[in-house]
Protein backbone atom coordinates (compact mmCIF):
# COMPACT_ATOMS: atom_id res chain seq x y z
CA UNK A 1 0.00 0.00 0.00
CA UNK A 2 2.42 2.33 0.63
CA UNK A 3 4.65 1.76 -2.19
CA UNK A 4 1.30 2.74 -4.52
CA UNK A 5 0.50 6.35 -2.57
CA UNK A 6 4.46 7.13 -2.67
CA UNK A 7 3.76 8.17 -6.61
CA UNK A 8 0.29 9.66 -5.81
CA UNK A 9 2.02 12.13 -2.92
CA UNK A 10 4.92 13.16 -5.15
CA UNK A 11 2.45 14.09 -8.40
CA UNK A 12 0.29 16.24 -5.82
CA UNK A 13 3.59 18.23 -4.37
CA UNK A 14 4.78 18.75 -8.01
CA UNK A 15 1.35 20.31 -8.67
CA UNK A 16 0.92 22.20 -5.62
CA UNK A 17 4.67 23.35 -6.61
CA UNK A 18 3.31 24.17 -9.90
CA UNK A 19 0.81 26.47 -8.86
CA UNK A 20 2.24 28.29 -5.66
CA UNK A 21 4.70 28.61 -8.78
CA UNK A 22 2.88 30.09 -10.76
CA UNK A 23 0.56 32.37 -7.86
CA UNK A 24 4.28 33.61 -7.37
CA UNK A 25 4.87 34.41 -10.90
CA UNK A 26 1.92 36.33 -11.30
CA UNK A 27 2.23 38.44 -7.92
CA UNK A 28 5.70 38.85 -8.95
CA UNK A 29 3.62 40.54 -12.72
CA UNK A 30 1.38 42.52 -10.78
CA UNK A 31 4.12 43.84 -8.00
CA UNK A 32 6.32 45.23 -11.39
CA UNK A 33 3.27 46.53 -13.20
CA UNK A 34 1.98 48.71 -10.17
CA UNK A 35 5.55 49.56 -9.45
CA UNK A 36 6.08 51.05 -13.00
CA UNK A 37 2.85 52.54 -13.16
CA UNK A 38 3.60 55.60 -11.08
CA UNK A 39 7.04 55.71 -12.33
CA UNK A 40 5.86 55.69 -15.78
CA UNK A 41 3.26 58.67 -15.37
CA UNK A 42 5.96 61.24 -13.53
CA UNK A 43 7.97 60.37 -16.57
CA UNK A 44 5.68 60.93 -18.83
CA UNK A 45 4.76 64.25 -16.87
CA UNK A 46 8.04 64.96 -16.80
CA UNK A 47 8.79 64.72 -20.84
CA UNK A 48 6.05 66.29 -21.56
CA UNK A 49 7.00 69.65 -19.08
CA UNK A 50 10.69 69.40 -20.57
CA UNK A 51 10.14 68.48 -24.23
CA UNK A 52 6.91 71.40 -24.83
CA UNK A 53 8.65 73.86 -22.35
CA UNK A 54 5.29 74.23 -20.54
CA UNK A 55 4.93 75.82 -17.71
CA UNK A 56 7.02 74.66 -14.85
CA UNK A 57 10.47 73.96 -16.45
CA UNK A 58 11.91 76.74 -16.24
CA UNK A 59 11.21 77.00 -12.42
CA UNK A 60 13.55 77.08 -9.59
CA UNK A 61 13.33 74.55 -7.05
CA UNK A 62 14.72 76.06 -3.98
CA UNK A 63 15.45 73.63 -1.01
CA UNK A 64 13.65 74.22 2.42
CA UNK A 65 11.82 77.87 1.64
CA UNK A 66 7.92 77.19 1.96
CA UNK A 67 7.52 80.43 1.24
CA UNK A 68 8.77 80.56 -2.35
CA UNK A 69 7.33 76.87 -2.79
CA UNK A 70 3.60 78.29 -1.59
CA UNK A 71 3.94 81.93 -3.77
CA UNK A 72 4.72 79.37 -6.95
CA UNK A 73 1.08 77.13 -6.30
CA UNK A 74 -0.40 80.62 -5.99
CA UNK A 75 0.33 81.98 -9.09
CA UNK A 76 0.13 78.51 -10.79
CA UNK A 77 -4.19 79.01 -9.36
CA UNK A 78 -3.89 82.94 -9.85
CA UNK A 79 -3.17 81.36 -13.74
CA UNK A 80 -5.39 78.75 -14.49
CA UNK A 81 -8.36 81.29 -13.06
CA UNK A 82 -7.10 83.63 -15.32
CA UNK A 83 -7.48 81.59 -18.50
CA UNK A 84 -10.99 80.83 -17.49
CA UNK A 85 -12.11 84.26 -17.21
CA UNK A 86 -13.54 84.69 -20.49
CA UNK A 87 -14.43 80.57 -21.32
CA UNK A 88 -18.19 81.59 -20.44
CA UNK A 89 -18.87 78.02 -19.20
CA UNK A 90 -19.12 76.40 -15.14
CA UNK A 91 -16.00 75.16 -13.71
CA UNK A 92 -14.73 73.61 -10.78
CA UNK A 93 -11.99 75.02 -8.46
CA UNK A 94 -10.77 72.44 -6.28
CA UNK A 95 -8.72 74.26 -3.56
CA UNK A 96 -7.25 72.21 -0.51
CA UNK A 97 -5.64 74.53 1.62
CA UNK A 98 -9.12 76.24 2.15
CA UNK A 99 -11.21 72.37 2.32
CA UNK A 100 -13.31 74.11 -0.42
CA UNK A 101 -14.91 73.04 -3.95
CA UNK A 102 -16.13 76.10 -5.64
CA UNK A 103 -18.05 76.75 -8.64
CA UNK A 104 -16.58 79.53 -10.84
CA UNK A 105 -18.59 81.22 -13.83
CA UNK A 106 -16.33 83.92 -15.98
CA UNK A 107 -13.93 84.00 -13.67
CA UNK A 108 -16.57 84.85 -10.54
CA UNK A 109 -16.36 82.64 -7.45
CA UNK A 110 -20.14 81.52 -7.27
CA UNK A 111 -20.60 79.24 -4.81
CA UNK A 112 -18.51 77.87 -2.60
CA UNK A 113 -18.77 73.90 -0.76
CA UNK A 114 -16.91 73.13 2.47
CA UNK A 115 -14.77 69.73 1.85
CA UNK A 116 -15.86 67.58 4.56
CA UNK A 117 -13.07 65.20 3.94
CA UNK A 118 -10.25 64.81 1.70
CA UNK A 119 -7.91 62.27 0.61
CA UNK A 120 -5.08 63.14 -2.11
CA UNK A 121 -2.78 60.50 -4.30
CA UNK A 122 0.71 60.01 -2.84
CA UNK A 123 1.76 60.85 -6.00
CA UNK A 124 0.71 63.74 -6.33
CA UNK A 125 1.20 64.79 -2.58
CA UNK A 126 4.64 64.16 -3.77
CA UNK A 127 4.75 66.25 -6.74
CA UNK A 128 8.13 67.88 -7.61
CA UNK A 129 7.47 72.12 -7.45
CA UNK A 130 8.19 72.37 -11.32
CA UNK A 131 5.93 69.21 -12.44
CA UNK A 132 3.10 70.47 -9.84
CA UNK A 133 3.39 74.08 -11.88
CA UNK A 134 3.46 72.13 -15.04
CA UNK A 135 0.43 70.38 -14.20
CA UNK A 136 -2.12 73.03 -12.38
CA UNK A 137 -1.43 76.49 -13.93
CA UNK A 138 -3.78 75.57 -16.68
CA UNK A 139 -7.14 73.84 -15.72
CA UNK A 140 -7.28 70.27 -16.24
CA UNK A 141 -9.99 69.28 -19.41
CA UNK A 142 -12.68 66.35 -17.88
CA UNK A 143 -12.56 63.67 -20.54
CA UNK A 144 -15.05 61.41 -18.57
CA UNK A 145 -17.41 61.52 -16.41
CA UNK A 146 -20.08 58.77 -14.20
CA UNK A 147 -22.21 59.44 -11.59
CA UNK A 148 -25.15 57.89 -9.48
CA UNK A 149 -27.05 60.94 -10.19
CA UNK A 150 -28.96 62.31 -13.19
CA UNK A 151 -27.71 65.99 -14.82
CA UNK A 152 -31.14 66.76 -15.00
CA UNK A 153 -34.19 65.35 -13.12
CA UNK A 154 -36.71 65.55 -16.09
CA UNK A 155 -40.41 64.35 -15.12
CA UNK A 156 -42.17 63.69 -18.48
CA UNK A 157 -46.00 64.84 -18.18
CA UNK A 158 -48.58 64.53 -20.79
CA UNK A 159 -50.96 67.60 -21.13
CA UNK A 160 -54.72 67.02 -19.48
CA UNK A 161 -57.35 66.79 -22.14
CA UNK A 162 -59.54 68.85 -20.25
CA UNK A 163 -59.88 70.59 -16.60
CA UNK A 164 -61.32 67.44 -14.86
CA UNK A 165 -57.92 65.56 -16.31
CA UNK A 166 -55.84 68.38 -14.72
CA UNK A 167 -57.33 67.82 -11.23
CA UNK A 168 -57.00 63.79 -11.95
CA UNK A 169 -53.27 63.88 -13.18
CA UNK A 170 -51.96 66.56 -10.39
CA UNK A 171 -48.72 66.02 -9.34
CA UNK A 172 -46.99 66.98 -5.90
CA UNK A 173 -44.00 69.00 -6.09
CA UNK A 174 -40.61 67.81 -6.26
CA UNK A 175 -39.09 67.81 -2.85
CA UNK A 176 -35.23 68.54 -1.80
CA UNK A 177 -35.15 64.55 -0.64
CA UNK A 178 -32.34 63.96 -3.34
CA UNK A 179 -30.59 60.55 -4.14
CA UNK A 180 -27.37 58.99 -3.26
CA UNK A 181 -24.75 61.05 -4.96
CA UNK A 182 -21.25 59.96 -6.43
CA UNK A 183 -19.02 61.22 -9.12
CA UNK A 184 -16.40 60.49 -10.91
CA UNK A 185 -14.50 62.72 -13.32
CA UNK A 186 -11.27 61.82 -15.26
CA UNK A 187 -8.98 64.46 -16.20
CA UNK A 188 -6.91 64.30 -19.43
CA UNK A 189 -4.00 63.92 -17.56
CA UNK A 190 -5.20 60.80 -15.97
CA UNK A 191 -6.59 62.36 -12.50
CA UNK A 192 -9.24 60.86 -10.93
CA UNK A 193 -11.75 63.03 -9.08
CA UNK A 194 -13.74 61.18 -6.92
CA UNK A 195 -16.69 63.51 -5.43
CA UNK A 196 -19.06 61.64 -2.98
CA UNK A 197 -21.69 62.69 -0.48
CA UNK A 198 -20.34 62.80 3.25
CA UNK A 199 -23.17 61.48 4.70
CA UNK A 200 -23.25 57.20 4.50
CA UNK A 201 -25.54 56.53 7.76
CA UNK A 202 -28.21 54.94 5.21
CA UNK A 203 -27.79 51.76 4.37
CA UNK A 204 -29.24 52.52 0.27
CA UNK A 205 -25.85 55.40 0.73
CA UNK A 206 -23.69 52.38 0.69
CA UNK A 207 -24.86 50.30 -1.70
CA UNK A 208 -24.83 52.75 -3.91
CA UNK A 209 -21.46 53.95 -2.76
CA UNK A 210 -19.85 50.07 -3.30
CA UNK A 211 -21.25 49.50 -6.50
CA UNK A 212 -20.59 52.51 -7.69
CA UNK A 213 -16.44 51.98 -6.50
CA UNK A 214 -16.93 48.27 -7.82
CA UNK A 215 -17.52 49.56 -11.17
CA UNK A 216 -13.75 51.59 -11.48
CA UNK A 217 -12.41 49.18 -9.07
CA UNK A 218 -13.36 46.32 -12.08
CA UNK A 219 -12.24 48.76 -15.01
CA UNK A 220 -8.64 48.97 -12.91
CA UNK A 221 -8.14 45.39 -12.62
CA UNK A 222 -9.26 44.75 -15.89
CA UNK A 223 -6.81 47.03 -17.17
CA UNK A 224 -4.14 45.62 -15.02
CA UNK A 225 -4.86 42.38 -16.48
CA UNK A 226 -4.88 43.35 -19.78
CA UNK A 227 -1.11 45.01 -19.47
CA UNK A 228 0.15 41.76 -18.10
CA UNK A 229 -1.66 39.57 -20.93
CA UNK A 230 -0.74 42.39 -23.45
CA UNK A 231 2.88 43.20 -22.20
CA UNK A 232 1.67 46.56 -22.21
CA UNK A 233 2.31 49.41 -19.68
CA UNK A 234 -0.41 49.91 -16.63
CA UNK A 235 -1.54 53.54 -16.96
CA UNK A 236 -1.36 54.93 -13.68
CA UNK A 237 -4.05 56.88 -12.27
CA UNK A 238 -3.67 59.05 -9.43
CA UNK A 239 -6.92 60.07 -7.59
CA UNK A 240 -8.48 63.06 -4.95
CA UNK A 241 -11.55 61.59 -2.82
CA UNK A 242 -13.34 64.67 -1.77
CA UNK A 243 -16.48 64.06 0.36
CA UNK A 244 -18.93 66.74 0.28
CA UNK A 245 -22.32 67.04 1.56
CA UNK A 246 -25.15 65.45 -0.68
CA UNK A 247 -26.95 68.39 -2.08
CA UNK A 248 -24.28 70.18 -2.69
CA UNK A 249 -22.67 67.52 -5.12
CA UNK A 250 -26.20 67.26 -6.56
CA UNK A 251 -25.86 71.02 -6.99
CA UNK A 252 -21.96 70.48 -8.18
CA UNK A 253 -23.09 67.99 -10.64
CA UNK A 254 -25.83 69.67 -11.81
CA UNK A 255 -24.30 73.09 -12.73
CA UNK A 256 -21.07 71.81 -14.47
CA UNK A 257 -21.66 71.36 -18.50
CA UNK A 258 -20.34 68.04 -19.97
CA UNK A 259 -17.04 69.08 -20.82
CA UNK A 260 -16.17 70.85 -17.74
CA UNK A 261 -12.52 72.37 -16.75
CA UNK A 262 -11.16 71.73 -13.15
CA UNK A 263 -8.56 74.01 -11.22
CA UNK A 264 -6.76 72.37 -8.64
CA UNK A 265 -4.58 74.18 -5.95
CA UNK A 266 -2.90 72.28 -2.91
CA UNK A 267 0.04 72.26 -0.75
CA UNK B 1 2.00 17.52 13.08
CA UNK B 2 5.22 17.70 14.22
CA UNK B 3 7.35 21.07 15.71
CA UNK B 4 8.40 20.91 11.95
CA UNK B 5 5.46 21.27 10.41
CA UNK B 6 3.86 23.76 12.27
CA UNK B 7 7.04 25.98 11.91
CA UNK B 8 6.61 25.99 7.83
CA UNK B 9 3.30 26.86 8.49
CA UNK B 10 3.68 29.99 10.33
CA UNK B 11 6.69 30.67 7.71
CA UNK B 12 4.22 30.51 4.95
CA UNK B 13 1.21 32.10 6.84
CA UNK B 14 3.91 35.36 7.84
CA UNK B 15 5.19 35.39 4.66
CA UNK B 16 1.84 35.50 2.53
CA UNK B 17 0.39 38.29 4.72
CA UNK B 18 3.89 40.43 4.50
CA UNK B 19 3.70 39.98 0.83
CA UNK B 20 -0.09 41.13 0.54
CA UNK B 21 0.99 44.17 2.60
CA UNK B 22 3.79 45.14 0.16
CA UNK B 23 1.63 44.33 -2.58
CA UNK B 24 -0.80 47.09 -1.47
CA UNK B 25 1.38 49.77 -0.78
CA UNK B 26 3.70 48.84 -3.50
CA UNK B 27 2.50 52.38 -5.31
CA UNK B 28 3.34 54.30 -2.41
CA UNK B 29 6.63 52.73 -1.57
CA UNK B 30 7.50 53.26 -5.29
CA UNK B 31 6.67 57.01 -5.13
CA UNK B 32 8.06 57.60 -2.27
CA UNK B 33 11.74 56.01 -3.72
CA UNK B 34 11.45 58.10 -7.18
CA UNK B 35 10.29 60.97 -5.97
CA UNK B 36 12.51 63.25 -7.67
CA UNK B 37 12.40 66.72 -5.60
CA UNK B 38 16.09 67.96 -7.23
CA UNK B 39 15.65 71.39 -5.39
CA UNK B 40 19.11 73.64 -5.75
CA UNK B 41 20.77 75.33 -2.32
CA UNK B 42 20.91 79.15 -3.23
CA UNK B 43 22.44 81.94 -0.97
CA UNK B 44 19.85 83.78 1.13
CA UNK B 45 20.04 87.45 -1.18
CA UNK B 46 19.46 85.08 -3.99
CA UNK B 47 16.64 83.26 -2.34
CA UNK B 48 14.73 86.45 -1.27
CA UNK B 49 15.06 87.79 -4.76
CA UNK B 50 13.16 84.89 -6.41
CA UNK B 51 10.71 85.08 -3.34
CA UNK B 52 10.32 88.67 -4.02
CA UNK B 53 10.10 88.46 -7.63
CA UNK B 54 7.32 85.62 -7.35
CA UNK B 55 5.33 87.89 -4.49
CA UNK B 56 5.37 90.80 -7.01
CA UNK B 57 4.11 88.01 -9.44
CA UNK B 58 0.97 87.08 -7.06
CA UNK B 59 0.31 90.46 -6.69
CA UNK B 60 -0.19 91.17 -10.51
CA UNK B 61 -2.51 88.35 -10.54
CA UNK B 62 -4.43 88.96 -7.79
CA UNK B 63 -5.26 92.42 -9.11
CA UNK B 64 -6.29 91.52 -12.88
CA UNK B 65 -8.61 88.40 -10.79
CA UNK B 66 -10.32 90.82 -8.39
CA UNK B 67 -11.01 92.87 -11.50
CA UNK B 68 -13.44 90.07 -12.47
CA UNK B 69 -16.16 90.79 -9.06
CA UNK B 70 -18.78 92.23 -10.18
CA UNK B 71 -18.83 96.27 -8.49
CA UNK B 72 -22.63 96.34 -8.99
CA UNK B 73 -24.64 94.28 -6.22
CA UNK B 74 -24.93 90.82 -8.08
CA UNK B 75 -27.78 87.92 -7.42
CA UNK B 76 -26.49 83.68 -7.28
CA UNK B 77 -29.53 81.65 -7.82
CA UNK B 78 -29.14 78.13 -6.71
CA UNK B 79 -31.45 76.07 -8.53
CA UNK B 80 -30.93 72.35 -6.94
CA UNK B 81 -30.95 73.85 -3.77
CA UNK B 82 -33.57 76.31 -4.70
CA UNK B 83 -31.94 79.22 -2.61
CA UNK B 84 -30.47 82.65 -3.55
CA UNK B 85 -27.22 84.95 -2.50
CA UNK B 86 -27.47 88.72 -3.23
CA UNK B 87 -23.91 90.24 -2.87
CA UNK B 88 -22.52 93.58 -2.43
CA UNK B 89 -19.32 93.60 -4.07
CA UNK B 90 -17.62 90.32 -1.97
CA UNK B 91 -19.71 90.56 0.54
CA UNK B 92 -22.83 88.59 0.96
CA UNK B 93 -25.98 90.44 2.13
CA UNK B 94 -28.79 87.99 1.94
CA UNK B 95 -29.43 84.25 1.58
CA UNK B 96 -32.44 82.55 1.32
CA UNK B 97 -34.93 80.29 -0.20
CA UNK B 98 -36.80 80.75 -3.51
CA UNK B 99 -38.18 78.58 -6.12
CA UNK B 100 -36.68 77.56 -9.69
CA UNK B 101 -37.84 75.32 -12.44
CA UNK B 102 -39.81 72.22 -11.91
CA UNK B 103 -37.60 70.09 -14.76
CA UNK B 104 -41.37 68.74 -15.93
CA UNK B 105 -41.26 68.18 -19.15
CA UNK B 106 -45.19 68.46 -20.48
CA UNK B 107 -45.77 66.69 -23.80
CA UNK B 108 -49.00 67.84 -25.52
CA UNK B 109 -49.58 64.82 -28.08
CA UNK B 110 -46.53 64.52 -30.22
CA UNK B 111 -46.03 67.41 -31.45
CA UNK B 112 -45.40 70.28 -28.87
CA UNK B 113 -43.49 69.92 -25.56
CA UNK B 114 -42.27 72.30 -23.12
CA UNK B 115 -39.24 71.79 -20.23
CA UNK B 116 -39.99 73.83 -17.17
CA UNK B 117 -36.09 74.53 -16.32
CA UNK B 118 -34.48 77.63 -14.97
CA UNK B 119 -31.96 78.31 -17.73
CA UNK B 120 -27.88 78.07 -16.21
CA UNK B 121 -25.10 80.43 -16.51
CA UNK B 122 -24.80 84.58 -16.59
CA UNK B 123 -27.34 86.55 -17.12
CA UNK B 124 -28.32 90.34 -16.89
CA UNK B 125 -31.13 92.43 -15.27
CA UNK B 126 -32.55 93.88 -18.68
CA UNK B 127 -35.91 95.29 -17.56
CA UNK B 128 -37.43 95.85 -13.76
CA UNK B 129 -41.53 96.49 -13.33
CA UNK B 130 -43.57 97.65 -10.57
CA UNK B 131 -46.58 95.97 -10.29
CA UNK B 132 -46.03 93.02 -13.28
CA UNK B 133 -49.32 91.80 -15.17
CA UNK B 134 -48.43 88.23 -16.32
CA UNK B 135 -49.42 87.60 -19.98
CA UNK B 136 -49.86 83.98 -19.71
CA UNK B 137 -48.18 81.88 -22.58
CA UNK B 138 -49.35 78.98 -24.22
CA UNK B 139 -48.51 75.86 -22.41
CA UNK B 140 -49.90 78.01 -19.41
CA UNK B 141 -53.50 76.72 -20.81
CA UNK B 142 -52.02 73.60 -22.18
CA UNK B 143 -50.93 72.45 -18.88
CA UNK B 144 -54.53 73.19 -17.24
CA UNK B 145 -56.33 71.24 -20.14
CA UNK B 146 -57.75 74.52 -21.62
CA UNK B 147 -57.84 75.58 -25.46
CA UNK B 148 -55.30 77.99 -26.14
CA UNK B 149 -56.94 81.29 -26.78
CA UNK B 150 -55.26 84.05 -29.49
CA UNK B 151 -52.19 86.19 -29.03
CA UNK B 152 -53.93 88.75 -27.02
CA UNK B 153 -56.77 87.09 -25.80
CA UNK B 154 -58.16 88.94 -22.22
CA UNK B 155 -57.98 85.78 -20.65
CA UNK B 156 -54.34 85.92 -20.93
CA UNK B 157 -53.53 87.97 -19.15
CA UNK B 158 -53.81 87.44 -15.11
CA UNK B 159 -53.08 91.07 -12.21
CA UNK B 160 -51.62 90.40 -8.89
CA UNK B 161 -50.16 86.72 -9.83
CA UNK B 162 -46.41 87.36 -9.69
CA UNK B 163 -46.22 89.66 -6.80
CA UNK B 164 -45.07 93.36 -6.49
CA UNK B 165 -41.96 93.61 -8.79
CA UNK B 166 -40.78 91.57 -11.72
CA UNK B 167 -36.79 92.00 -12.85
CA UNK B 168 -36.69 90.22 -16.29
CA UNK B 169 -33.29 88.55 -17.24
CA UNK B 170 -34.44 87.86 -21.05
CA UNK B 171 -36.33 85.06 -22.98
CA UNK B 172 -39.47 85.12 -21.18
CA UNK B 173 -37.64 84.50 -17.76
CA UNK B 174 -38.14 86.29 -14.53
CA UNK B 175 -37.71 87.03 -11.32
CA UNK B 176 -40.78 87.68 -9.04
CA UNK B 177 -43.29 87.08 -6.70
CA UNK B 178 -45.85 84.21 -5.88
CA UNK B 179 -49.09 83.69 -4.66
CA UNK B 180 -47.85 80.26 -3.31
CA UNK B 181 -45.86 81.26 -0.78
CA UNK B 182 -45.87 77.86 1.19
CA UNK B 183 -43.96 76.08 -2.44
CA UNK B 184 -41.16 78.34 -1.52
CA UNK B 185 -37.84 76.25 -1.54
CA UNK B 186 -39.55 73.71 -3.93
CA UNK B 187 -38.65 73.45 -7.68
CA UNK B 188 -42.25 74.01 -8.82
CA UNK B 189 -41.81 76.97 -11.07
CA UNK B 190 -42.09 76.99 -14.95
CA UNK B 191 -38.40 78.50 -15.36
CA UNK B 192 -38.77 81.68 -13.39
CA UNK B 193 -37.37 82.20 -9.82
CA UNK B 194 -39.49 83.02 -7.32
CA UNK B 195 -38.81 85.06 -4.16
CA UNK B 196 -41.32 85.41 -1.61
CA UNK B 197 -42.49 89.66 -1.23
CA UNK B 198 -39.79 90.91 1.22
CA UNK B 199 -37.44 89.15 -0.12
CA UNK B 200 -38.35 90.38 -3.80
CA UNK B 201 -38.61 94.09 -2.78
CA UNK B 202 -34.80 93.96 -1.73
CA UNK B 203 -33.85 92.21 -4.56
CA UNK B 204 -35.57 94.60 -6.79
CA UNK B 205 -34.44 97.70 -4.89
CA UNK B 206 -30.86 96.40 -4.43
CA UNK B 207 -30.29 95.14 -8.34
CA UNK B 208 -29.98 98.10 -10.51
CA UNK B 209 -30.98 97.36 -14.55
CA UNK B 210 -27.54 95.41 -16.05
CA UNK B 211 -26.96 93.63 -12.83
CA UNK B 212 -25.42 90.28 -12.91
CA UNK B 213 -27.94 87.27 -12.39
CA UNK B 214 -26.01 84.09 -12.11
CA UNK B 215 -27.44 80.58 -11.84
CA UNK B 216 -26.24 77.35 -11.48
Amino acid sequence: MEDLAKPKLSKIKIILYFSVSLVALVLILVAIKLVNAPIAKLNEWEIKMVNEHTAGATIVQIANNAVYDSLQRNIALRKALLTLVKKDSMVLVVNLPDSSLNLVLNGVFIHHVKIDEYEIDPMLKDLSLALYVNQFSTPLTITSTSATIVKEPIIEKEAPKSPADLLASLTTPDTLIFKPAYLKMTAENGINFFIEQTEDSLKEDRRVRASFNTVHKSERRRALFNAIINVEAYDYQPSLLLKVTKIELTAIYRALPKETKVVVYYR
Amino acid sequence: MTKNTITKSITIAISSIALVVVLINIQPIAIAVVKNNTKVKLSSEEEEAFVAKAGKELMVLDKKLAANIPQKNYIVINSTANEFYLYKGANLIKKDICSTGSYIKLKQGEGKKWIFKTPKGEFKILNKTVNPVWKKPDWAFVEEGLKVPSANHSSRFEYGVLGDYSLSIGDGYLLHGTLYQRFLGLPVTHGCIRLNDENLELVYKSLPIGSKVYIF
